[in-house]
């Protein structure tokens, strides 16, 4: 396994980590589902940290590594870059057109109108965030893995 | 009938067109180089060699130089351009 795609391992379990604990804190644990909360949380707060050191290690441990990226790592990591983008994209405009009918529509109930308060706007990208990050990877673990 | 393209990153290659390439003969006449001892010597990685032996991956012209020049070999007799 090259360096890069031990990076991308990292990084996917980094990303899926924070989203989960994310949505857990903020939104809580939905009710028609018994309450796993505590062990979701204890496992990628766990998983998170085993993660980064591995990360910190494989940096410092360079020199094993004869060449750290090479021009197919580049091109995996565009591939993965393109889609990440793509999502983002894709989630701003969805946010941009739901912020353009909420001020056409001003009567409507706000539960249709999700994205009209700013609170919910902050979540909402900051999730998508995190996401585009995850698809990046995502994108580049299954080139390592199925394609080269 | 018209050829059908498929962008595959760094090149483009046609449906009915391959590139295909020596380097295990190659690597088996000087002294069964490894992919690693290869891969050391033009400056990627190995799974990079594995990629362009398997002919999954296509590599710069640049690299494709520098594999060549290993072999003491002009570039042609490392890859070449084929119907299939």
């Amino acid at each position: 396994m090259s360096k890069q795609e031990i990076l991308s391992w990292t990084s996917f379990i980094t990303s899926l980590s924070v989203i989960v604990i994310y949505v857990i804190f903020v939104f809580g644990w939905p009710a028609f589902i018994p309450d796993y909360s505590g062990n979701i949380f204890k496992l990628f707060f766990n998983l998170f940290w085993i993660a980064v050191g591995i990360e910190i290690f494989v940096d410092a441990a360079d020199k094993k590594f004869r060449v750290s990226k090479d021009e197919l790592d580049l091109l995996i990591e565009a591939r993965g870059m393109r889609n990440g983008y793509y999502f983002l994209s894709a989630a701003v405009i969805l946010l941009l057109f739901q912020m353009f009918l909420s001020e056409i529509f001003t009567n409507s109930p706000e539960a249709f109108f999700w994205f009209s308060n700013t609170k919910h706007i902050f979540h909402f990208l900051f999730i998508v965030l995190l996401s585009s990050a995850l698809i990046k990877r995502a994108t580049q673990i299954y080139f390592y893995r199925a394609e080269f | 009938m018209p050829h059908k393209f498929i962008f595959t990153g760094l090149s483009f290659e046609m449906d009915d067109f391959r590139i295909e390439n020596n380097i295990r003969t190659l690597r088996f006449h000087h002294q069964e180089m490894t992919q690693q001892e290869l891969a050391d010597s033009v400056g990627v990685t190995r799974q990079t060699i594995n990629a362009i032996e398997a002919a999954k991956y296509s590599p710069s012209l640049e690299l494709a130089f520098k594999i060549a020049d290993v072999f003491d070999v002009p570039l042609e007799e490392v890859f070449s351009y084929k119907k299939f």
